[in-house]
């Protein structure tokens, strides 16, 4: 024991409470019976004491923990803590005592024991971290409190310290999320004996798997042991997106992502869960067997079809699915809108207005008029045939406002319902009406439809819920009535009068002849029942507040995609103000509207909330509001087009016209084609050039000539007999009887009595499709050289010609001479950036003639971007079928190997783009095109040889050779 | 092609011969849709040559046929009728004049279906004329203008036209190509009568008429029809003919189903193109429920 001056000494440091609880602690060991004790005890002041600030608050922490445990082993192993921990930093030894105090009273010796030798191993391994010895005792605190935790308080241990030889960061994020840890120890386990990494990325994660349940989701904790020698953070992640975006559909996900043998195949089928039928988890499940019952599928393959990009994986699902997709009908779409209605009508699809802004302020809004809207996919029926019925019943539907007078009267419409106090109820309540009134018109006109328009009605009723809203209701009711529900099937007791009211007036369209007046006065009657509960007794107290959109009931589904403001013209406001000024009650209504409400009192009838005898003095407030809109439109547009760079660029596109396609890219590492890959625009809005044709054709007269000498070589092809030859293959019999009666006549017999089969007519089609890469902006050589990417100085002035300029001259030069010979023929240009980006400009189509606009647009080819050749093959085939010539032939200038950022998962590999475009050019020769590829890329030979024959490729070494090399290549295809 | 008599040994013609014998009490059929009937009735009186242009089967020829029997069963003359020459590419000046036939070590002279209307005073309808060959239209001019002869070379006489003889010629002008459109040196030797498809309440008329079908039936299939013209240059080149509606409606009296008489007779007739077809049907299904 130490002497008394040392102690006294040593007290003299401590305040006086300190002082008072060490003197009773000192003198409570019995020097006789543990002397060690008490200097261990002394010993462990002091180095507190000495630690530094927070010191005295450390030993009073130690004073605590002595206070309840004394036993001389149990000062021996916290004065051996002390020791340890106190020689740098005092927070550790802060926590241990934290801790110590708590466990006493809770812990198990054992447990205490355990708890202690693992931080010796800690404090080992990590001397200089103090931080993370901090978090051990600060983790142990919080989440192993009680004694139910701590029945995983061994296994925890163990984690951490087999974490303990690997990086800090384990143990950190251990100890950090200590609850989730201690949860998850048994997975956490599991996934740390095949990859630590993944545990810990699991323990991260941990948090947001339990706040989403998926900790209790014992699928999903299958899939992360099964997966986790890959690493687990995307699938993680994937898990709680699917999670987030499927709720409890998400578990039929992951208990059939089990089958599937690669991690990124699973996570490929959670991101696209939004694209699943989730609702039918037998046909999803049947869908997956189907995915995975080919085992010698690729990884890529197996991606590919749990994402939804392959065809098969598209055709089986549309199979089980019974789904019927617009792209598989749009045409037969198109030719029925088109038959129907006697108008040039475009079938678009809904979903696509949303995909960019371009859509929506370009081509599509210049035809808006003319559109039908139909959605991309329909799976809601069980059989196919119900899902097309939709389709049908849908276009119909929109095509009875054209066929059935809608369409006509919109102005009329658009004035009755701007008329209306809440224009926009009002319109709701005429779609409604009209509706029903197509409906009916419908029936009559194509008995066919009926079948299909009572299915679709009795669907759509079946999936309606109740309005709440007093005014949502009565529209509710309303909209029910237009789906052909009478008053009693709907069984609203609160609104029976009203919904009699209602079925009387809708009743009013039902003959046959019912036109758009009818619906006009309807309107008026069901929007004064709406909208001011007039005529009926119930409705005491009106709703005098406009109802707003967001409360109108739910569109029904087949009626839903009509625009109706597309249909509405731009108002007139001077006739409205005419109108409105001079004649009231014909703005409200016609003749026939006169003689349908002869009993009701004009006076009583509102425009808005202005009586008849108001108009005299001019309806203001409406003439306001019509005089300004088309201001704020001029304004919106035109006043800032100069300085407003997004309203310059949003005019710009107006202006653009362009058609976009989808095809289909041949994936070669999943054999299969990604159906619908690839958006290609055919576009005509490059800047023109005018001079360039003329300018070429006048600085090569000799080439021309070159050309022409080389075409005119070419020998019509169709066969036609000729009669009356001087010789031939067969004999021409009347020509010989002639031949014989002159001769007996003693006439002068005409010889001409042969038939021959000649080539009078040539029938042949030729698409030239010009590479517009960003590479075809290098400089070309001199004759015989290579290309240079540098300027050169060669003095000759065609030196510093770009590669662009070469092809823009070659077929300039063969068009002019194709004109000459009578050849159909169409010039385009691709380039692009990715595959939802494939520009197509179409400078010369093959109805074109070689006019200024066409030759401007050759001259207007500028270097772009990538060349993905697949996709503008395929396009250039679909054109060259459809001139239905007898010769097809297609000529791919280009300079170099098909490349695109994202043409195939590796950028840097060609194989994916050649692999396409090969098969591009098989399905333009499987459907009757000739094709050949010119390149000036040196390197050519090497891919060009795998992509077609030797016959139908040319590597050009003097690229100055390009255009008389094309005419050659131009008669060997079409000669 | 041209269907054209041998002449039997008794001079008289045979059943297959195209001359129609226009005595017998009833007019074909044919429902006026304008004042075509009188036009034609007083180009006859001045023996105007007639040109009807019009789309495949909208009634040209029933129209001619029809005139040809108001003109002729009027007259006493027996002769009196319609020779029709249904024109084709190889279709040559001799086969319209006539030729010498060997018959046995005989030169026998064998008039044309043109010569023997000029002779006999008929009318001569040269259906669809441009696809004739450009030698042959040419023999027409003398016959089309106030000098009303045929000049048959071989036989080295010119025959004046009979008093009631008159040219009648039809073509088509929607789907014929540049190349073989009409000459304006033969084309300004008619009077033009324009002909449409009839409207959608005479079309039903007609249905009913020639077959006997239920008006509500033939005003379907008339519906089916305008719908269907309005997608001519989108796949087919001419609307569906009322020929073929008539024929739709004729299979469903002999009891075939609605849907697949619609479908032989007018859907895999009108085009071959399947998108094409699938829209007529989805018309067809339409306005017939399957």
């Amino acid at each position: 024991m130490k002497n008394s001056k040392e102690i006294d000494s040593f007290k003299t440091k401590l305040d006086r409470t300190m002082e008072k609880k060490f003197s009773e602690l000192i003198v409570s060991f019995e020097p006789e019976e543990s002397p060690q004790s008490a200097e261990l005890f002394f010993g462990s002041c002091v180095k507190i004491l000495e630690s530094g600030w927070r010191s005295r608050e450390i030993l009073q922490l130690f004073f605590s923990v002595i206070e309840k445990d004394f036993t001389p082993s149990s000062i021996e192993r916290v004065a051996g803590m002390i020791d340890r921990f106190s020689g740098f930093s005092n927070d550790p030894l802060s926590e241990y005592l934290l801790w110590l105090l708590d466990a006493l009273d809770n812990y198990d010796p054992l447990e205490i024991l355990l708890v202690e030798e693992l931080s010796h191993e800690i404090h080992r391994i990590n001397p200089f971290n103090s931080k993370l010895l901090c978090s051990y005792f600060c983790a142990l605190r919080r989440s192993f409190n009680t004694k139910k935790n701590r029945t995983r308080l061994k296994l925890w241990l163990v984690i951490a310290k087999k974490w303990c030889e690997l990086e800090n960061d384990y143990l950190e994020q251990l100890f950090f999320h200590s609850d989730q840890s201690l949860s998850s120890c048994d997975l956490i386990k599991e996934i740390e004996e095949i990859n630590p990494k993944a545990a810990m990325t699991f323990v991260v994660k941990a948090k947001e798997l339990e706040d989403l349940a998926l900790l209790n989701c014992a699928e999903f904790k299958v899939l992360l042991v099964l997966f986790s020698a890959e690493g687990i953070e995307d699938l993680v992640d994937a898990g709680i997106n699917l999670s987030d975006a499927a709720g409890d559909k998400a578990t039929l996900l992951f208990e059939l992502s089990s089958k599937i043998r690669t991690k990124q195949a699973v996570i490929s089928l959670w991101n696209n869960s939004q694209r699943l039928p989730l609702e039918k988890p037998d046909l999803i499940a049947e869908w997956v067997d189907e995915g995975v019952r080919d085992s010698s599928l690729s990884n890529a393959a197996l991606n590919a079809y749990f994402s939804l990009e392959s065809r098969s994986s598209v055709d089986c699902m549309k199979r089980l699915n019974s789904e019927v997709t617009l792209s598989d009908h749009k045409r037969v779409f198109e030719l029925v809108a088109v038959a129907v209605s006697g108008e040039d009508i475009s079938i678009n699809q809904v979903a696509s207005r949303s995909i960019r802004e371009e859509d929506i302020l370009g081509s599509e809004t210049d035809n808006k008029k003319n559109a039908i809207w139909l959605p991309e996919k329909i799976s809601m029926f069980e059989k196919p045939e119900d899902n097309f019925g939709f389709y049908k019943i849908s276009l119909f539907h929109q095509l009875g406002f054209r066929e059935f007078g809608c369409l006509g009267g919109m102005q009329k419409v658009n004035r009755q319902i701007r008329l209306r106090r809440d224009s926009s109820l009002a319109k709701f309540i005429f779609l409604a009406v009209e509706s029903a009134r197509i409906d009916w018109r419908l029936r009559e006109k194509f008995p066919g439809l009926s079948t299909q328009l009572d299915r679709q009605r009795a669907h759509a009723l079946s999936q309606r819920s109740e309005g709440s809203e007093q005014k949502s209701e009565l529209l509710e009711i309303l909209v029910r009535i237009s789906l052909g529900q009478t008053p009693k099937e709907i069984g609203k007791k609160r609104y029976r009068e009203e919904a009699g009211y209602l079925f009387g007036y809708l009743d009013l369209l039902r003959p046959g002849v019912a036109g758009l007046e009818v619906s006009l006065h309807v309107l008026s009657l069901c929007y004064e029942l709406i909208s001011d509960g007039k005529k009926v007794s119930s409705l005491q107290d009106p709703i005098s507040t406009l109802i707003t959109e967001s409360d109108f009931p739910e569109p029904v589904r087949y009626r839903e995609h009509l625009k109706l403001e597309a249909l509405i013209s731009e108002p007139e406001p001077s006739l409205l103000i005419e109108t409105s000024v001079d004649d009231p009650a014909h703005v409200l209504g016609d003749s026939y509207e006169e003689n349908m409400i002869s009993d009701s009192d004009a006076n009583d009838v509102e425009v808005g909330d202005l009586k008849k005898e108001n108009l005299d003095g001019g309806v203001a407030i409406y003439l306001e509001e019509v005089a300004n809109e088309p201001d704020q439109k001029k304004s919106g547009i035109e006043d800032n087009a100069e300085d407003d760079f997004p309203a310059a660029m949003r005019k710009r596109f107006f202006k653009s016209k362009y058609s976009v396609f989808q095809y289909d890219e041949w994936d070669y590492e999943i054999r299969d084609y990604r159906p619908g890959w690839c958006s290609l625009y055919e576009r005509t809005d490059l800047d023109m050039d005018q001079e360039c044709f003329d300018r070429i054709v006048s600085d090569n007269g000799p080439i021309i000539e070159k050309i022409r000498r080389e075409l005119a070589r070419i020998r019509p092809q169709t066969l036609k007999k000729v009669k009356g030859m001087i010789d031939g293959e067969d004999i021409d019999i009347e020509k010989t009887i002639s031949y014989v009666l002159d001769k007996k006549a003693g006439v002068n017999p005409d010889e001409n009595i042969y038939e021959q089969r000649q080539r009078v007519e040539r029938d042949v089609s030729t698409l030239f499709l010009i590479d517009m890469s960003a590479s075809t902006d290098d400089l070309v050589a001199p004759p015989g050289d290579q290309i240079s990417k540098v300027a050169s100085h060669f003095g000759n002035q065609k030196i510093d010609r770009k590669i662009i300029d070469l092809e823009k001259e070659a077929v300039s030069l063969i068009s002019y001479v194709l004109d000459e010979l009578g050849d159909e023929y169409s010039i385009c240009g691709f380039s692009g950036y990715g595959r939802e980006q494939v520009d197509y400009y179409l400078c010369k189509s093959f109805d074109d003639s070689m006019g200024a606009l066409s030759k401007g647009m050759i001259g207007g080819l500028v270097p772009c971007r990538s060349t993905r050749m697949g996709a503008p093959i395929r396009h250039a085939t679909r054109d060259l079928v459809a001139t239905g010539s007898r010769v097809k032939a297609l000529i791919v200038l280009s300079d170099g190997y098909p490349q695109d950022h994202d043409y195939g998962p590796d950028r840097n590999s060609k194989t994916y783009g050649l692999m396409d475009t090969m098969k591009a050019l098989a399905e333009a020769k499987q459907k009757g095109v000739s094709t050949f590829c010119l390149t000036v890329d040196p390197s050519g030979n090497d891919y060009l040889r795998d992509m077609c024959s030797e016959s139908q490729y040319m590597v050009i070494r003097d690229i100055s050779e390009l255009p008389t090399e094309l005419s050659r290549v131009y008669r060997g295809l079409t000669g | 092609m041209l269907i054209w008599k041998k002449e039997p040994l008794d001079g008289k013609a045979d059943s297959m011969d195209q001359k129609q014998d226009n005595s017998s009490a009833e007019a074909p059929y044919y429902l006026p849709f304008a004042d075509e009937i009188d036009v034609f009735n007083a180009a006859y009186e001045q023996r105007l040559p007639v040109l009807l242009k019009g789309p495949t089967g909208c009634g040209k020829t029933r129209f001619v046929e029809h005139m040809a029997h108001r003109i002729f069963s009027g007259k006493d003359s027996a002769l009196g009728s319609l020779e029709t020459i249904a024109c084709h590419e190889d279709l040559s000046a001799t086969d319209m004049v006539g030729r010498f036939l060997l018959k046995g070590d005989d030169t026998v002279w064998q008039d044309g279906p043109l010569t023997r209307a000029v002779r006999e005073g008929s009318l001569c309808y040269l259906d669809e004329i441009v696809e004739a060959r450009k030698d042959s239209t040419v023999i027409i001019h003398s016959l089309t203008d106030h000098r009303r002869i045929l000049p048959i070379d071989k036989l080295g006489i010119v025959l004046d036209a009979h008093p009631d003889f008159l040219l009648v010629i039809s073509y088509n002008p929607g789907y014929q190509s540049l190349l073989k459109d009409l000459k304006t040196s033969t084309r300004q030797r008619f009077v033009a009568i324009e002909f449409d498809y009839p409207s959608l309440q005479n079309e039903a008329d007609i249905i009913c008429h020639e077959t006997g079908i239920e008006e509500s039936v033939a005003s379907g299939l008339a519906l089916v029809g305008e719908k269907i013209r309005n997608l001519a240059g989108r796949g087919f080149d001419d609307g569906v003919s009322t020929r073929l509606l008539i024929y739709a409606a004729q299979l469903m009296n002999s009891g075939i189903d609605s849907g697949r008489a619609c479908d032989v007779g007018i859907v895999k007739a009108a085009s071959d193109e399947v998108s094409v077809q699938d829209a007529i049907r989805q018309i067809v299904n339409a306005v017939f429920p399957i």
